[in-house]
């Protein structure tokens, strides 16, 4: 199997004001290609800042951060955009779906980023909101939709453009537990499908059991790595 | 991703309704009352646009803008008529009198003697009459303004209308009986003083005794003259002032500007309102960025270049600045439709559209500059934050 993330001593340190915060120091972490990787620890441990610097969105204070074999906070801001247009798929906790636009629409836009036109990129994203379960509701608006719904097609738009890599911050935390179980299990499928690696931060104890791994944080280290059966024990 | 931006623009349609109403009270503002400042202006000019036919206005080399009579010794206008390229000369009396009204009141008015054969100076269109008229003994065309209102007769009972004037009425200018034969179409002057027409001669009897009584005189140029070595020809052969229409115009112009406070002031004014209209036009569009910040966020972290972004923003900033200015163009031209033969002054030259449309693409341009610099240094990263 191929290395998707590689970080090695990844440190990152905010200054806000006065006093400085240690978000992580020396994180050291591998996910492969076509794993679920589970992120968990207590509230403020580091986990956003960690994805967010592996999704090339955040810039380490120190330490490497190879991503599919690319030093990606080595690469000019241009060519980052473009790697993460590329390679990165986003699920937010909040969604963050575009209200004024159709959830086909919404699914199109990480095509649109890459230059296709917005006709095309609307069809091919009601052919990915069958994926999700949701053709029916490809021309309503986002904000019509429910939680759960909503979700599911962020999942689709963080799919569409076939990325290596999908980062998701507590997908499910806004979401009752059925939805979530949905919405969890719609993303394994996926992304075991499409063979990319998938790093997702959760609090939520019944996630566990879609994991291939889960690193245990805290204090912005990682303490631990275990498989799903032990984290339930 | 341009189609992006429009939806996000218009998808709200509250908030799109706000930001379109404010540009359009920022595109009324920004013409509707320049135009008012330039109507006013024109009014200071209206004498010299209404006669069409002189090419050439010779006066005092003192006089300072249309009113300022500064009468000349009558053989000027035989001088000026030999000069070489010189058509024709005509002369032209202007002055004050003071009319006696049918109802017993007084009214001071501008009185205006013209070439008793050409009628040249008189004004271009009778609502009522005959210029022809004015062969007749004690004869007077006045304006239709005045007719109405100066020199109307006082309702008969109190709040009532007022009488026009009609042709057959008499009035008395300094003693003099004169005769109403026609009622002219003219240009508001800036004063809106009655405006009474009658021959030459007739003029010099109606005014108070003066030792000259030749105010202007009316050139026309020979054909393919050219207007302005006419003008110096003339003052070099003669020492009178010598103007094209259009140098009068702006002599006339440059008067009122320099010094009556009134343009002045009410430039003041008028620039205040275009400011204000820029403020709420380039605040509108910056909050609508600023409402969006989240979105763009989160098209930065999708990987959206800057350069895309650019082309979003200052997009969506054209289409609301022209939508806006259309709109706000729009209800000025309406109102100046409503208010066409009122009292208020209104002129809207091309010059001036091409002025506010390009006040307004500068507004556009700073908000779109300012939403950019917010956009460009927003960090991607709050996308995980909520
Ligand atoms: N932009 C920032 N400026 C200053 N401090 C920050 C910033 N972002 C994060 N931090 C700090 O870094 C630490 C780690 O934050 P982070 O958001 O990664 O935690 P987290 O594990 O995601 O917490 P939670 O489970 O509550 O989301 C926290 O102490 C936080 O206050
Ligand atoms: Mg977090």
């Amino acid at each position: 199997m191929k290395i998707a993330v590689s970080c090695k001593n990844l440190t990152k340190k905010f200054d806000s004001g006065s006093n400085e915060v240690i978000a992580l120091q020396g994180i050291n972490l591998e996910v492969m290609d076509g794993e679920l990787l589970i992120l968990a620890g207590p509230s403020g441990c580091g986990k956003t800042t960690l994805i967010s610097i592996i999704a090339g969105i955040l810039t380490q204070t120190s330490g490497i951060c190879d991503v599919y074999g690319q030093n990606i906070h080595d690469l000019s801001p241009l060519a980052l955009c473009t790697f993460r247009s590329k390679m990165i798929g986003f699920v937010f906790q909040s969604y963050n779906l575009f209200p004024t636009l159709t959830a086909a629409e919404n699914v199109g836009i990480p095509l649109m980023i890459q230059g296709m036109g917005h006709l095309e990129a609307t069809e091919q994203g009601r052919e990915m909101l069958k994926k999700v379960g949701l053709e029916d509701r490809a021309d309503a608006f986002s904000s019509t939709l429910s939680g759960g719904q909503q979700q599911r097609v962020a999942i689709a738009r963080a799919l569409i453009h076939s990325p290596r890599l999908i980062v998701c911050d507590e997908p499910t935390s806004a979401l009752d537990s059925e939805n979530g179980h949905r919405v969890m299990s719609i993303l394994k499928d996926l992304s075991m499908r499409e063979k990319c690696a998938l790093i997702v931060v959760t609090h939520d104890v019944r996630t566990y059991s879609f994991a291939d791994r889960i690193a245990k944080m805290e204090d912005g280290r990682i303490l631990k790595i275990i498989s799903p059966h032990e984290a339930l024990e | 991703m341009l189609y992006i931006g429009w939806r996000m623009l218009v998808g709200n349609h509250s908030k799109f309704l706000g930001i379109v109403v404010g540009l359009t009270f920022a595109g009324l503002i920004m013409t509707q009352q320049p135009g008012v400042f330039v109507g006013l202006m024109t009014r200071t000019f209206g004498f010299i646009t209404d006669l069409a036919l002189p090419d050439i206005w010779v006066m005092d080399p003192e006089v300072q803008f249309i009113d300022d009579n500064k009468p000349l010794p009558s053989p000027a206008l035989y001088e000026v008529a030999s000069i070489e390229g010189v058509a024709w000369a005509k002369p032209l009396f202007k002055g004050l009198v003071t009319a006696r009204l049918p109802g017993g009141g007084f009214q001071n008015c501008n009185l205006i003697g013209v070439d008793r054969a050409t009628f040249i100076g008189a004004p271009a269109v009778l609502l009522q009459g005959n210029l022809n008229d004015l062969h007749q003994s004690d004869s007077i065309v006045v304006n239709q303004e005045g007719a109405l209102d100066k020199l109307a007769t006082p309702p008969r009972v109190p709040g009532g209308a007022k009488i026009p004037l009609q042709i057959g009425q008499r009035l008395e200018l300094n003693d003099h009986r004169a005769i109403v034969v026609g009622i002219a179409k003219t240009s508001r002057t800036f004063q809106s003083q009655p405006i009474i027409f009658t021959t030459f001669e007739r003029a010099i009897q109606f005014s108070p005794p003066q030792r000259q009584t030749l105010t202007f005189i009316l050139v026309k140029a020979k054909e393919g003259e050219n207007l302005q070595t006419l003008c110096d020809r003339i003052h070099r052969q003669t020492g009178l002032g010598a103007y094209t229409k259009e140098q009068f115009i702006d002599l006339t112009i440059e008067y009122y500007l320099k010094y009556t406070g009134i343009p002045i002031n009410f430039g003041i004014s008028v620039l205040l309102g275009f400011l204000v209209g820029a403020a709420i036009a380039g605040q509108t569009f910056y909050n609508f960025t600023l409402e969006n910040m989240r979105y763009f966020g989160v098209l930065k972290a999708m990987g959206i270049s800057n350069k895309v972004l650019l082309f979003m923003i200052v997009s969506q900033a054209l289409f609301v600045a022209f939508l806006g200015y259309g709109l706000g163009l729009g209800v000025t031209c309406l109102c100046a439709l409503l208010t066409q033969d009122s009292m208020l002054a209104f002129r809207f030259p091309y010059s001036l559209m091409l002025f506010s449309l390009g006040g307004i693409l500068v507004i556009s341009a700073f908000s779109a500059i300012l939403s950019l610099h917010q956009i460009f240094k927003l960090d991607p990263a709050i996308v995980f934050r909520n």
